[in-house]
């Protein structure tokens, strides 16, 4: 018994209409990470709400350090020692990074809040997690990555006994991901049992002893990670093998596309040059914040360059509109999906005819309710989206049906080229190789893409052509991506002026 | 280099400090037209100005949770007028035992908005729509305390007296009270958990939340603060002008509204800083003075002038913020 610090037993936990949990296990060592994996919608999400008090379990008990216990309160969790990074940063844009670290846990003199104290512990734990910004700035200021850097101090502040990391590296960079491993491996070394979940095998391998597997809201087993292969696991999470995670087909190259002439932008991006054919995956990488999405968001007309040319199906693009470049056949995926690619209160149904309204979904001046279905339906078998049918509300959706609502939206529109912005984050693995597989069936049909990602083996294995960024300029572009290596990305990613070492 | 950097960047961080420039220019385009306008007026701008400050210090704190209280100004006559027609009874005549009451009956009331549209879920506009119609009613009615509208012989002398006729360091204690007001309200947002949680959850409710933040209990204290700060409002009223009736402030609370909002509160929740909303509400008080001694035309010209000048401002106020984040960009020297 004593050897867990928290145990979870037959957790059972019911919403209208689903069981997201059904009598699923977990354990968890002082000083260990132990990995929680499972597709979207296995019930990761809901599990980790019951630990931190957010939701209560129907069923099952919740022991912690022997002794049973009720988490009827986040706030109770939080005083036994539970503190969680979530997946979107959860902070307040408008406070600053001092408040939000210590939001809920201030110090004071007497009633009243002590800043220059708050402030001054606040830098030294953005030291600690090697972040270069000032405790003082608005944390909305910040990129994502230096939010979740925000959101690390968080938890380090709270000295937590248990920390959960859900989804901790889906928007860092390679370099920021590892220095993220070193914090947790050091809090693991100072006894801090973490619980991890993570898309990310290399981040499960990496850190992990355990792994514990949900599927379809149950308990499916849990193994040491040097006695199981990826494979194993990935069969465990899924149900079925993937044959081939990374489909990628040889295609002809056709007419030049998008042609991007030193293009700039003051703040973001400077003299980018860019050019994508027909038929072919164009990956372009970098670190977070490097200016990869401010580029593409120019070409579509969502903020205007300051200089340099777009040259679109061989028409230069002037002062241009999202609507008149989608009207111009280009398709654009946004990265924060709930933010910018979907209408969340509005029906699966309404969210993929909503660009072609205009065209496909009318008779005469009206909507046409059943052209509207048949298109949505159709998408929805093309792309395996998980859902009742397509009146359930896009809110409702696990983040990879979610995405791939947004994938079938672009497609709706009949594009000649997408961008696809982060086209797999925080999608789990069987989405994953589904999104790959319809990436690589539309460059097959002619289509041209252009993905940005951060993810160096889906950059190097579904690309043609990789351009690389790093501070607002494309430092590298490579033609060939046989025996390209992650390390040599890499090198044309990093700031030059900061890494001389 | 950085130096000019952090000018700019504490500019951006202070998104109220553009706007004393335009109360700057203002002021001086009035005093050219009326020759000692700001010698002669600045007293009675800041008198007229103390009562809607002190309710734009509890509109900041709704507006902050992401709500809004249009009853504000409804609250303003209707505490005024029952603690009025208690004192004209005899039950009051104690000028302290006024502003405890008033300050009671708009807490009261703002407890209800804010139990109404929190744990009812009914939007604040609404909720605060009808809790102002129905609270205006109330005051002319006979059956409540038998009069229907309070007159300067109602109340005590000393009650009259209480604000206008002691001062201190040459300013009346109308004029300090509000200052005592943002003061209290500045320590309460600035330096408390409950005041930092305000912010909290109009910046991101969820987060909130999962920390474990109840939002009813923080959305209604905030109207409870609204409401406090209206009847305090309304026993500033009676004892400034000696006398309130049911059509007593109405509209004001617009301008309430305004002065938050020109002070760079957002609307949405979440951003607003009490300096900034005083020199909104200094402004709409300048505003509202300038414009008739600027004899440019009749009431109506007047009223047309000043919503054009509301709307010049705002719209000043945003460029000069757009350009300080412009050159925050450049900055980045991409």
């Amino acid at each position: 018994m004593s050897e867990y610090i928290l145990e979870l037993n037959g957790i059972t936990k019911i919403f209208p209409g689903v069981k997201a949990l059904d009598n699923v296990h977990f354990n968890l060592k002082a000083g260990e990470i132990h990995a929680l994996a499972g597709e979207n919608g296995a019930g990761k999400s809901t599990f980790i709400k019951v630990i931190t008090g957010a939701h209560q379990p129907d069923g099952g008990e919740i022991v912690l350090n022997g002794e049973r216990v009720v988490m009827s309160d986040p706030i109770i969790a939080q005083e036994r020692g539970i503190a969680a990074i979530y997946q979107h940063a959860a902070s307040y844009p408008d406070l600053s990074v001092a408040e939000n670290i210590f939001a809920g846990h201030e110090y004071k003199i007497g009633p009243f809040i002590d800043w220059g104290k708050m402030n001054r512990e606040a830098k030294k734990l953005l030291e600690a997690v090697d972040a270069d910004f000032s405790p003082t700035v608005s944390v909305g200021s910040l990129s994502v990555a230096q939010q979740q850097l925000v959101e690390i101090a968080k938890a380090l502040s709270m000295n937590a006994k248990i920390l959960i990391m859900d989804e901790p590296t889906a928007a860092l960079s390679q370099r920021e991901a590892e220095a993220l491993y070193k914090i947790a491996l050091r809090l693991r070394d100072n006894g801090t049992g973490i619980i991890l979940i993570s898309h990310r095998f290399e981040d499960i391998y990496g850190l992990a002893e355990r792994v514990t597997v949900f599927r379809d809201a149950q308990y499916i087993g849990t193994w040491n990670l040097h006695e199981v292969e990826q494979s194993f696991l990935i069969h465990q999470m899924v149900g079925r093998d993937i044959n081939q995670l990374y489909p990628k087909k040889e295609t002809e190259t056709g007419e030049e596309l998008l042609r991007l002439e030193n293009l700039s932008r003051t703040g973001f991006f400077r003299d980018v040059n860019i050019n994508v054919k027909a038929g072919e995956i164009v990956g372009l990488t970098g670190l977070v914040g490097a200016g990869r999405t401010e580029v593409m968001e120019s070409v579509f007309g969502v903020h205007q360059p300051d200089s340099g040319k777009i040259i679109f199906r061989g028409e230069e693009i002037h002062s241009h509109t999202p609507t008149q470049m989608m009207a111009k056949g280009l398709g654009y995926l946004p990265e924060d999906r709930q933010k910018d690619g979907l209408l969340l209160q509005w029906s699966i149904n309404h969210n993929i005819s909503l660009p072609v309204m205009s065209k496909e979904c009318q008779n005469g001046i009206f909507i046409s309710k059943s052209k509207e279905y048949q298109l949505s339906e159709g998408m929805k078998d093309l792309l395996a989206i998980k859902a009742p049918d397509t009146d359930t509300l896009a809110g409702a959706l696990s983040g990879g049906n979610q995405q791939k609502v947004v994938v079938a939206k672009q497609l709706a529109a009949n594009p000649k080229m997408i961008i696809l912005d982060e086209p797999t984050k925080g999608v789990d693995v069987g989405s994953k190789a589904a999104i790959y597989e319809i990436m690589s069936d539309l460059a097959s049909q002619g289509l041209g893409i252009l993905m940005i990602s951060s993810e160096l083996p889906e950059v190097i294995n579904m690309s043609d052509r990789i351009y690389v960024m790093s501070e607002g300029k494309v430092t590298a572009e490579f033609t060939d991506t046989k025996g390209l290596t992650q390390e040599m990305i890499l090198n044309a990613a990093m700031p030059k002026t900061k890494e001389a070492s | 280099m950085s130096k000019h950097k952090s000018i700019y960047s504490f500019l951006i961080e202070h998104r109220e400090l553009p706007l004393l420039g335009v109360l700057a220019l203002l002021l001086a385009i009035v005093n050219i037209r009326v020759p000692g306008y700001l010698a002669n007026s600045w007293l009675n701008v800041l008198k007229n100005g103390s009562i809607n400050m002190v309710m734009c210090c509890g509109m900041l704190c709704v507006l902050l949770v992401g709500s809004i209280d249009i009853s504000t100004t409804a609250v303003l006559a209707f505490a005024g007028a029952v603690a009025g027609k208690l004192m004209g009874l005899g039950v009051i005549q104690n000028t302290l035992l006024m502003f405890v009451l008033g300050i009671a009956i708009g807490a009261a009331i703002g407890a209800v908005n804010g139990i109404l549209m929190s744990y009812g879920r009914v939007i604040a506009l609404i909720v605060t729509l009808g809790t102002s119609y129905i609270v205006r009613a109330l005051i002319p009615m006979n059956w409540l305390l038998g009069m229907n509208k309070v007159n300067p012989t109602q109340l005590t002398q000393g009650f009259k007296d209480s604000l206008i006729n002691h001062e201190f360091l040459g300013l009346p204690f109308l004029v300090w009270l509000a200052i005592l007001v943002v003061l209290l309200t500045a320590l309460f947002l600035n330096y408390t958990r409950t005041g930092r949680n305000l912010y909290a959850v109009g910046s991101n409710s969820e987060a909130a939340q999962m920390r474990g933040v109840h939002l009813n209990k923080i959305r209604v204290l905030a109207h409870t603060i609204c409401g406090a700060s209206a009847g305090l409002a309304g026993i500033m009223w009676l004892a400034f002008y000696a006398a309130i009736e049911k059509g007593s402030a109405t509209g004001d609370e617009m301008f309430t509204i305004a002065a938050c909002v020109l002070g760079g509160v957002s609307v949405t929740g979440g951003y607003g800083k009490i300096t900034g909303v005083v020199i909104g509400a200094l402004m709409v008080a300048f505003i509202d003075s300038a414009i008739p001694q600027m004899q440019i035309g009749n009431s109506m010209i007047t009223e047309f002038i000043k919503g054009i000048l509301l709307l010049f401002a705002i719209l000043l106020n945003v460029i000069l913020q757009r350009i300080s984040a412009k050159q925050d960009l450049a900055g980045r020297n991409i």
